[in-house]
């Protein structure tokens, strides 16, 4: 199983635009889109909701593409649900064990990828590596206008929100 | 034939083996002197190495010590500087407690009070308190004409503080009303933005309910319209939880590097971790420090009375605005001082302690100010527990913040390098350098070490082995004298060949030997060499193990802190603004 993998595997490739309305921001420049509603700051803040940390949680055991896409898509839902701004992904320690230490899921473009910790990881992920890292979150949402939101294994959001 | 005389021949090449033996002598005295000096080298390096570094840790200590002998001599100059300008507020305040006293008592006449109130209203032009000290004089003899004008006198000199003495004082004579409309007075008169530091010991009063029902539910009612206005504004948010970001800043410990020893010599990235372990620490002193504050019992013994009396004798004991610059350079000092002469860590500290001097703030900072410095406020911890719990969602916040930009900066591998001078020995041999990190099992560090010294010792160690190409010279020699003997004197020239054999063979045994011996002495110094090598790199290691529980120990006290902050006592509808 282990040979099979290649050094960064990525599961699923880039929808082909036009599904998702939001799919145009991923492509704008970081940092250029800093208008964020203080309603969507303070609903960023509000607790994760135990279905959404499980979902979370079952990434790693969801080897199936389809189910991955499913959890995908529960995980995008309630964040649309929260309205605490647009979610362009998640960056998340990895459980598939060495060489693998952290993975991305991309919800704009519905992409799980895996990263060895030599890799290079683009901008705006790259800043949550050392978060990710440090063991201490569930997981590090990256939003559109820069922002990361580390969230603790209890769903709480750690911090004012905006590094 | 028999012509030929061989002996000056045999002769001729003796004298030369015998030359060739002593000059073979010679070089291998000047290849021992040249190993001794070597070996000097080596050593006066070393203890070179060791005696810069001293001499830089002397350095450094004398400039420590320096700094703080400076502040030393400024505080005292600045301590005698504000005696000397202030000193004559002291004998007023002193007085203001006395003559609150002598009325309680009622052992003093009218007349010395007068006397005295008067004559300090000269000596003290400009300051409050001397008017409003002449008021309670006349007020005590029923001179109604005087009084008004004294009060008059003391409002325009500093309206918020005169509304609050008399607001206290006269709760402390019984006349409630007149009180709760000197200190709804003081109140209409704040601005909830620039609120002066006396408001602090409102805050207190109103922690300890000293102003009678009406007068603490105006103040909780104030202070719950300030919230509201100032909290809307997001930045004042973000402030109050930068201010308690700073306090856990200077709780952070230090850790003592000679703990970690062989990391500080050989890990490049052992400043930056041990940067993580001193942030991830402050959980731990910020739980030990507010677990105290929390189960201190509010001393709800004292009588109102006392209460009063206490917090008149803050707002006329403690300092006025005008000392505050003076304030700032005594903390600063002072800091220095505590922080052995550190003068970076001690700005840091007095930025932290002087920013509960500061002359203004807003009603919310003012709030998480007396949270985090009581002592610069003048408050009680009482106080200081119903700020905490008023504003622990910015505590709770500053504490995730804090969390995240060290956590940001984490890193789970460190390297370890050794050094081409790591050692003396690495030194003598030209080790070339070596590096792992802590992520490379031990096993395949200590095979790559091994190797790197393999390799470093590779070259000395084919040069000095015994080579089969040695013994030709010697063999063709003898062959050559073999032949001759056998040419010319038939018997007799077998055995000079076979002395000549025997010779050639003892020479190329003993040289086998000796280089045997060589080298084996060489293989015996890499492995100590390597041994000691090892031995560094298991320390690194262990000392990293040992880095790293320290850290997720001290990072797990975010819990702790969360966990505190989530039990925080809160007075039944006492909570402010949220």
């Amino acid at each position: 199983m282990v040979e099979s993998f290649r050094s960064r595997r990525v599961v699923g490739a880039p929808q082909k635009g036009g599904q998702h309305h939001k799919s145009g921001v991923g492509t704008q420049p970081q940092r250029s889109v800093p208008l964020v509603s203080p309603q969507a700051l303070i609903n960023r803040r509000k607790p994760r909701s135990g279905d959404l940390l499980r979902a979370f949680r079952a990434i790693d055991t969801a080897v199936d593409r389809s189910a991955q896409l499913e959890i995908m898509r529960s995980i995008r839902d309630e964040y649309e649900r929260r309205q605490g701004g647009v979610l362009l992904g998640c960056l998340q320690q990895c459980y598939l064990g060495p060489p693998f230490v952290d993975h991305k899921l991309d919800l704009l473009h519905d992409i799980v990828e895996h990263y060895h910790a030599a890799d290079a990881v683009a901008d705006p992920f790259a800043q949550a590596r050392g978060l990710v890292r440090s063991g201490s979150y569930a997981y590090i949402e990256v939003y559109s206008d820069g922002a990361l939101v580390p969230v603790r294994p209890d769903g709480s959001c750690s911090g004012g929100g905006i590094l | 034939m028999n012509a030929i005389n061989v002996v000056p021949i045999v002769n001729a090449v003796d004298r030369v083996q015998r030359q060739v033996n002593e000059l073979t002598v010679q070089v291998g005295r000047v290849d021992a002197n040249v190993g001794r000096v070597s070996v000097d080298v080596q050593t006066t390096r070393a203890e070179l190495q060791a005696l810069t570094a001293e001499f830089r840790q002397f350095v450094h200590q004398a400039g420590l010590t320096a700094n703080v002998q400076r502040s030393e001599t400024a505080l005292g100059n600045v301590e005698a500087a504000l005696d000397r300008e202030y000193g004559h507020y002291k004998v007023v305040r002193r007085t203001s407690v006395g003559t609150l006293q002598a009325f309680d008592i009622g052992n003093v006449s009218n007349d010395t009070v007068q006397q005295i109130s008067e004559e300090l209203m000269i000596q003290t032009p400009r300051y409050w308190l001397a008017p409003a000290l002449v008021a309670l004089a006349a007020w005590s003899r029923d001179d109604r004409e005087l009084a008004d004008k004294s009060v008059q006198t003391a409002f325009t000199r500093d309206r918020a503080k005169t509304s609050l003495f008399f607001a206290l004082v006269l709760r402390r004579q019984g006349r409630l009303d007149a009180s709760s409309r000197w200190l709804r007075a003081y109140l209409s008169a704040q601005d909830p933005r620039a609120l002066g530091r006396e408001f602090a010991v409102v805050f207190e009063a109103a922690a300890h309910d000293a102003f009678g029902t009406h007068g603490c539910a105006a103040v909780e009612q104030q202070l719950a319209e300030w919230n509201e206005l100032l909290r809307s504004d997001p930045a004042v948010v973000d402030a109050q939880a930068q201010i308690w970001v700073d306090e856990l800043t200077t709780l952070r410990g230090s850790v003592d590097d000679s703990v970690y020893p062989v990391l500080l010599r050989h890990s490049p990235g052992w400043p930056h971790y041990k940067a993580l372990l001193e942030s991830a620490s402050a959980f731990g002193f910020a739980v030990e420090k507010y677990r105290r504050i929390a189960d201190t019992d509010t001393p709800l013994v004292q009588s109102v009375q006392d209460q009063l009396d206490d917090l008149l004798e803050q707002l006329v004991t403690e300092y006025d605005d005008e000392e505050l610059p003076f304030q700032r350079e005594v903390a600063y000092h002072r800091a220095v001082i505590e922080t052995g002469g550190d003068t970076g860590r001690a700005r840091l500290v007095a930025d932290s302690t002087t920013r509960a001097l500061d002359e203004k703030m807003d009603a919310v900072s003012l709030q998480t100010q007396i949270g985090v410095h009581p002592d610069e406020m003048g408050v009680s911890v009482g106080a200081q527990k119903l700020a905490i719990g008023a504003g622990r969602d910015d505590l709770r916040t500053a504490v995730g913040d804090y969390a995240n930009a060290y956590r940001s900066r984490f890193i789970d591998v460190l390297e370890i390098v050794l050094a081409p001078d790591h050692s003396q020995l690495a030194v003598a041999m030209g080790f070339p350098g070596w590096k792992t990190d802590t992520a490379t099992t031990q096993e395949l560090s200590e095979v790559s070490l091994a190797e790197t010294w393999h390799r470093a010792c590779a070259g000395h160690i084919e040069a000095i082995r015994f080579r089969p190409a040695t013994a030709v010279w010697p063999v063709l020699l003898a062959c050559v004298v073999a032949w001759f003997g056998v040419a010319v004197f038939d018997v007799a020239g077998g055995l000079l060949a076979l002395a000549a054999f025997g010779g050639a063979a003892w020479w190329v045994v003993r040289k086998k030997r000796v280089a045997d011996e060589r080298v084996r002495h060489a293989e015996a110094a890499r492995g100590q060499a390597l041994q000691y090598s090892i031995d560094i790199y298991r320390a690194a290691v262990a000392e990293f193990v040992d880095a790293r529980l320290a850290y997720q120990e001290a990072d797990a006290g975010e819990r702790d802190i969360l966990e505190l902050i989530g039990g925080w006592p809160i007075a039944a509808g006492r909570e402010k603004g949220h």
